[in-house]
């Protein structure tokens, strides 16, 4: 028997629309409460939402990456700077923007031109992944020889933020 | 052929339902009796002062920094690890390098005197 | 090595079957799939749950024995065997308190958002070669990855209190484990070097001519210490500090609540000594003149960790804190680093 709707993508269907649902709800979240605390919380239920739909699309390695490094890091870091300003995380804030009407304008440019792209690129949805055995070995093999010089910046990218870390936080010598 | 991710979603579903479901019963059976008193916050029994939400030291920040920077190092190193087998000099050759870089910024740090904490 | 009885056997028996009573109805191979994880879900739940009732028992056990005390000796008769189910009932009935000035909603989520991710981390653990959530291709790193997810909960609920002890005690422990999640990737992954990739059932079968903890010795005591350092235990358990900062980030939490930071502690215990157990010490292998069942031989090597873990709780004092981040930035680092360098070397010398 066949059931041409009723298969076993279904359930990845589903999953698919509900972290999707999730995510645009979230990210709409981000912009518009007025607590800055719940600002940066739910920015983190959207990028677990993407790290799902990472997941959905067999990209492993990159889902990780969103969850380690972007919630575990990089929303700490932000809970942290909220924290270290004063009084910040408990003033209600105002998220207008003067530029209002100009945003949309541009919001909706941008949704039309991706939308475009998205749908004469020949996407073909659900497609099954490109490598065997997961990304995180043809990621290593990637870095290691095509984009070795890139790898190699990243590090230094890497130690000017580190530096300027400590410049930001001030002179302390001993 | 099945995404095996889905299983990811299957626990989480699971174990998300599993907590609720704690918490609901916990909700259901408890008895709840609230006063103003019980209801202040913590403070060794005084009456608190002012509320918490303060300003911090600003040593936690460059922490927080300092880890997402070894974080995006570790995320590099991964793959590279996994492949390491298979490539050899040459790829130990380059992590040597970006592994060196990133070293002297810890050392420059701690020379500088902000690994420290006082 | 293989045996023939077992728990593995039972569950390919009955995945077998469930997928050939699947395959009579004509439905996809996916439902099949999708029950098998719901029962293996629900089935590694209750292990989890009984495990870490009995962890928190032995925990007290052990304390009490190294202090010559003898700890819950009446609930359920022999030597208060059902103290903490005792313990769960009652916390289950106790009222719950949100303080007036609290957030109240980051207050109710934040024990959601530190339980599920530390139970989320078993999926990928090996109990034995097909006894195991799913082998997934990310493996080792998907546990580091929902276990830093726990930071989040913890720096939420010390937020949301509003009080001082719980503000202090969340941003220290997120301090302490951020800086202590370095060390402990690093430290497996020069594990990773040397089997080349990130499946843990990969990575015990690489060790079944050597245990890791005998080619990688300075890569397993990284390790542990670390993940002592990221469960908050003592010696590192300055985050509850009960002397400086009462009980650290769940001061205002009272009823399931508490219980689940609680149950998160010991669950997160559990993840660092399985993963030890699996990435250092073999895993399901046993020795070949032993066929015990692999989870068996997991078990034993898990809770010996435990014990030692216990051990060192109850028997070393607490650090101070700049102590803390001082050995956590200046020595364990660097040595991970070295460790990184010393087994890339030996690999390419040894080719």
């Amino acid at each position: 028997m066949d059931f041409p709707f009723f298969n076993g993508q279904l359930i990845t269907y589903g999953f698919f629309l509900l972290f999707a649902t999730v995510a645009i709800a979230s990210a709409l979240l981000v912009v518009s409460v007025k607590n800055i605390m719940h600002s940066a919380l739910f920015l983190a239920l959207f990028l677990l939402s993407v790290a799902a739909m990472f997941f959905i699309f067999d990209a492993d390695f990159l889902g990780i990456v969103q969850i380690l490094l972007y919630i575990g890091g990089v929303i700490v870091l932000i809970l942290f700077a909220v924290m270290l300003t004063s009084r910040v995380s408990s003033q209600l804030i105002q998220q207008t923007n003067e530029q209002k009407f100009l945003a949309i304008i541009v919001c909706i440019f941008l949704f039309g031109m991706l939308s475009y792209v998205i749908f004469t690129s020949g996407l073909k949805g659900f497609e099954r992944p490109l490598v065997e055995g997961g990304i995180t070995r043809n990621v290593g093999q990637l870095l290691m020889t095509v984009y070795v010089l890139p790898f190699e910046v990243a590090s230094l990218v890497l130690l000017a933020a580190l530096i300027g870390a400590m410049v930001i936080v001030g002179k302390k010598d001993e | 052929m099945v995404n095996e991710y889905l299983a990811v979603f299957i626990f989480l579903v699971i174990a998300l339902g599993f907590t609720v479901a704690g918490l609901v019963t916990a909700f259901l059976v408890r008895n709840s009796n609230p006063n103003a008193e019980k209801e202040s916050t913590y403070e060794c029994g005084e009456e608190p002062v002012g509320g918490a939400w303060i300003q911090f030291n600003m040593r936690y920040y460059l922490f927080a920094i300092l880890f997402v920077i070894f974080d995006v190092e570790i995320i590099f190193l991964y793959p590279w690890a996994v492949v390491f087998k298979d490539l050899g000099l040459f790829a130990f050759v380059e992590m040597v390098l970006f592994l060196g870089i990133l070293v002297l910024g810890l050392a420059y740090c701690w020379k500088k005197g902000h690994l420290r904490w006082e | 090595m293989n045996v023939s009885y077992g728990l593995e056997n039972i569950w390919l028996w009955f995945t077998a079957l469930l997928e050939k009573l699947f395959g009579w109805f004509g439905l996809p191979y996916i439902f099949a799939y999708t029950i098998e994880k719901i029962i293996f879900a629900a089935a590694l739940l209750a292990f989890i749950s009984i495990s870490v009732l009995f962890l928190i028992w032995m925990e007290r056990k052990v304390s009490a024995h190294i202090q010559s005390r003898l700890g819950p000796m009446h609930v359920g008769g022999w030597h208060g065997w059902a103290q903490t189910i005792a313990d769960m009932v009652k916390l289950l009935f106790k009222e719950d308190i949100i303080p007036a000035k609290a957030d109240k909603w980051v207050h109710r989520i934040a024990p959601i958002v530190v339980f599920v991710p530390s139970l989320m981390a078993f999926l990928v653990i090996p109990f034995e070669k097909n006894l195991i959530g799913q082998d997934l291709n990310v493996g080792i790193l998907l546990i580091f990855a929902f276990s830093s997810l726990a930071v989040l909960a913890i720096i939420m609920g010390g937020w949301a209190s509003n009080n001082k002890y719980t503000l202090i005690g969340g941003i220290r422990s997120a301090a302490q484990m951020v800086s202590y999640e370095i060390p402990l990737v690093l430290s497996v992954l020069s594990v990773v070097m040397m089997v080349g990739s990130l499946k843990l059932n990969d990575i015990v079968e690489a060790q079944s001519r050597v245990w890791f903890v005998f080619s990688q010795p300075l890569a397993f005591m990284l390790y542990i210490i670390a993940g002592t350092a990221e469960v908050n235990r003592t010696p590192f358990d300055l985050p509850e500090a009960e002397s400086e900062i009462v009980s650290g980030y769940n001061t205002e939490y009272s009823g399931l609540k508490y219980g689940f930071f609680m149950l998160s502690e010991f669950t997160n215990m559990l993840i660092v000594s399985l993963v030890a157990a699996t990435v250092f010490m073999g895993g399901w292998l046993g020795p070949k003149w032993l066929p015990l069942p692999g989870i068996i031989w997991l078990l034993l090597k898990t809770y010996l960790i435990v014990f030692v873990l216990m051990w060192v709780r109850w028997t070393f004092p607490r650090l101070r804190v700049d102590r803390l981040m001082d050995f956590g930035w200046k020595i364990l680092i660097p040595l991970a680093f070295i460790n990184i360098f010393i087994t890339g070397l030996f690999m390419v010398i040894f080719k």
